[in-house]
């Protein structure tokens, strides 16, 4: 469940962002949608605890980020959230196998050998896993860049314009594959995009 | 997975960014534990060889260089005394033990030592094969000379005049004979050729002559005191009283500690002034590290990764580079320590131990994780300020 209340955040003194209150009940999925510069990513970044708000409140399940010090942010973001980023970023020293073993270590040292095989068997880079990440297509970057999402089965997904580099059968296979992720764990699934695409494949829509 | 693995995979997924950092390291930690161990075994290999001799006395000279040639077998002889002098001290109530000695000859390099049977009781040589000399001609190898010589029992060589191999005039009709081989001391014995003086006497003077006592001369005297009083009165007496002088071994090769001393510590400040260059050249490493892994510490955080946890995830890639940089360094060391050893045991004799690390060398790996440490938190601190939100949101 991720509830906002009259969120404001400025970069610098003058230049304010202002958002709609979100209201998205446990499990549903939500598009958020604008043109470029008027705060998406921004947005993104608010709700994953990664910037602190100016005003306003951002409760994720029963949880107030504002209320958390930086390590509960740290440790909570780790536990009950995937990010999707817009670029994406792996470390590289790794290879695929050990970038999922990582995203699990923290922020609770788990070990889950089946799960990381499970979820890249389904996402099809399980024969990726002892690959360097450098060594990986765009395509399969991609994929990854969800494993890395899905991992830790987190309560909420963001995603920040996961689409925007895909062609339209590749596009829409990703969006389906999110959906039904973000459905098996009863999650919540936040897009952001100015994807045009995307629109028709969700119910909830939020203009910035 | 974990921060200890990962560490070490970004530490080798670059090698080339911690090398120069490495092979400093490397450098200054081979050099220090090179240098410790060569000045405190080479101090302790000369206490070893001078300690059985309190004194010695010879021809009048530097008394350094007749310490080094009569105690120690590496320079020339001063002169030689005549052995009725010689005689007259090993009267002295203050003298507990006299042996002379005389040189004059080599067999390939290897000095042949006349002296009496009581000179290996200095240095409790024992026979490992044959017996004593007892005749005149007959010699008792060292262990190491037997080997490098690779001479055996009854085996016969010539002598050639003079103390270097170099020499080309052969004494001809005058064969020494094997008798015996000595057990290894790892004292200055193991590399001597050992016979009596009479053999000395023979070589050098012509076939069918009598030696007169009145002309017999010997190298120099090797004495052990018999109380502590002598190293007041003896040297006085016999530097004021007699035309030979008298040299104490211990304060001459003290002297001489001294001296070197000044040049092994200057290396050892070169050393350290290296480990300090190669603390400042890890900070820039790590560093440039950061900066260029700044994205992938960035999305650590994203994965719930505390600040504290990334400031040991560099930490622990300093404390990688300096404990092997320590071992390859100490291991340099110590492959420095076993080429000087075979050179000196088979020049000098001198045996070098190479296994035991010392205090001081665990002293230095504290310092140099110390020194890592220091360069890893001070090039880390950054990380603490990271703008995860600014970093992830830039484009690539």
């Amino acid at each position: 469940m991720i509830k906002t209340n009259k969120l404001q955040f400025s970069y610098t003194e003058g230049s304010n962002f202002s958002f709609p209150d979100i209201s998205l009940p446990q499990g549903e999925h939500l598009l958020i949608l604008g043109s470029s510069g008027v705060g998406k990513t921004t947005l993104l970044h608010l709700l994953s605890g990664l910037l602190p708000v100016n005003s306003g409140s951002i409760n994720i399940g029963d949880t107030q980020l504002q209320s958390l010090s930086r390590k509960k942010l740290d440790a909570f973001r780790g536990r009950q959230m995937g990010i999707i980023f817009q670029n994406d970023y792996f470390i590289n020293a790794l290879s695929v196998g050990e970038n999922l073993a990582l995203r699990l270590y923290f922020p609770d040292k788990k070990k889950d050998t089946r799960r990381i095989k499970d979820l890249a068997s389904r996402l099809g880079i399980l024969e990726l896993l002892p690959k360097k990440v450098t060594a990986l297509s765009e395509g399969q970057r991609q994929r990854l860049s969800i494993a890395l999402a899905l991992i830790n089965k987190p309560k909420v997904i963001f995603a920040d314009e996961p689409t925007a580099s895909l062609d339209d059968e590749n596009c829409e296979k990703v969006i389906v594959l999110l959906k039904e992720e973000a459905s098996n764990s009863n999650a919540n699934l936040l897009i952001i995009t100015h994807d045009q695409r995307v629109k028709t494949m969700f119910k909830n829509h939020l203009y910035l | 997975m974990n921060l200890v693995k990962l560490s070490f995979k970004n530490l080798i997924s670059k090698p080339l960014n911690a090398v120069l950092s490495l092979l400093l390291l490397v450098l200054s930690v081979a050099l220090v534990t090179f240098m410790l161990q060569l000045s405190s075994q080479v101090k302790g290999n000369l206490d070893k060889n001078i300690k059985p001799v309190d004194l010695v006395v010879g021809a009048k000279g530097s008394p350094l260089q007749l310490v080094l040639s009569s105690v120690l077998h590496i320079d020339a002889p001063t002169g030689n005394i005549k052995l009725k002098e010689a005689e007259k001290l090993r009267k002295s109530r203050l003298v507990k033990a006299a042996v002379p000695v005389s040189y004059g000859d080599n067999y390939k390099g290897v000095r042949i030592l006349g002296t009496e049977t009581s000179y290996l009781k200095l240095y409790n040589a024992e026979i490992a094969n044959g017996t004593l000399f007892s005749k005149s001609h007959q010699v008792v190898l060292g262990s190491a000379t037997a080997k490098k010589l690779n001479l055996k029992l009854e085996d016969t060589f010539l002598s050639s005049h003079g103390l270097a191999d170099q020499s080309l005039e052969e004494h001809h009709g005058h064969p020494f004979k094997v008798v015996g081989i000595l057990k290894p001391t790892g004292s200055v014995v193991d590399n001597l050729i050992i016979t009596s003086l009479e053999s000395i006497w023979d070589v050098h003077s012509h076939p069918g002559e009598k030696h007169h006592d009145d002309d017999l001369e010997v190298t120099s005297l090797l004495i052990q005191f018999s109380n502590p009083m002598a190293m007041m009165q003896l040297p006085r007496y016999i530097n004021d009283k007699t035309n030979m002088q008298a040299a104490l071994p211990s304060l001459e090769i003290n002297r001489l500690v001294k001296l070197l001393g000044v040049g092994v510590q200057t290396i050892q400040l070169i050393a350290v002034a290296i480990l300090l260059v190669s603390g400042l050249s890890i900070f820039i490493s790590l560093l440039k590290a950061i900066r260029e892994r700044r994205q992938e510490l960035a999305l650590l955080r994203t994965y719930g990764a505390t600040s504290g946890q990334l400031l040991w995830l560099v930490l622990l890639e300093g404390l990688f580079l300096g404990f092997i940089g320590y071992v390859l360094g100490w291991l340099i060391g110590r492959l420095g320590l076993w080429i000087i050893s075979t050179y000196a045991q088979n020049s000098y004799g001198y045996i070098f131990n190479l296994a035991t690390p010392t205090k001081w060398e665990a002293i230095l790996l504290l310092a140099t994780l110390a020194i890592t440490v220091l360069a890893s938190v001070l090039a880390s601190l950054s990380v603490f300020k990271l703008n995860v939100s600014k970093i992830l949101s830039a484009e690539k």
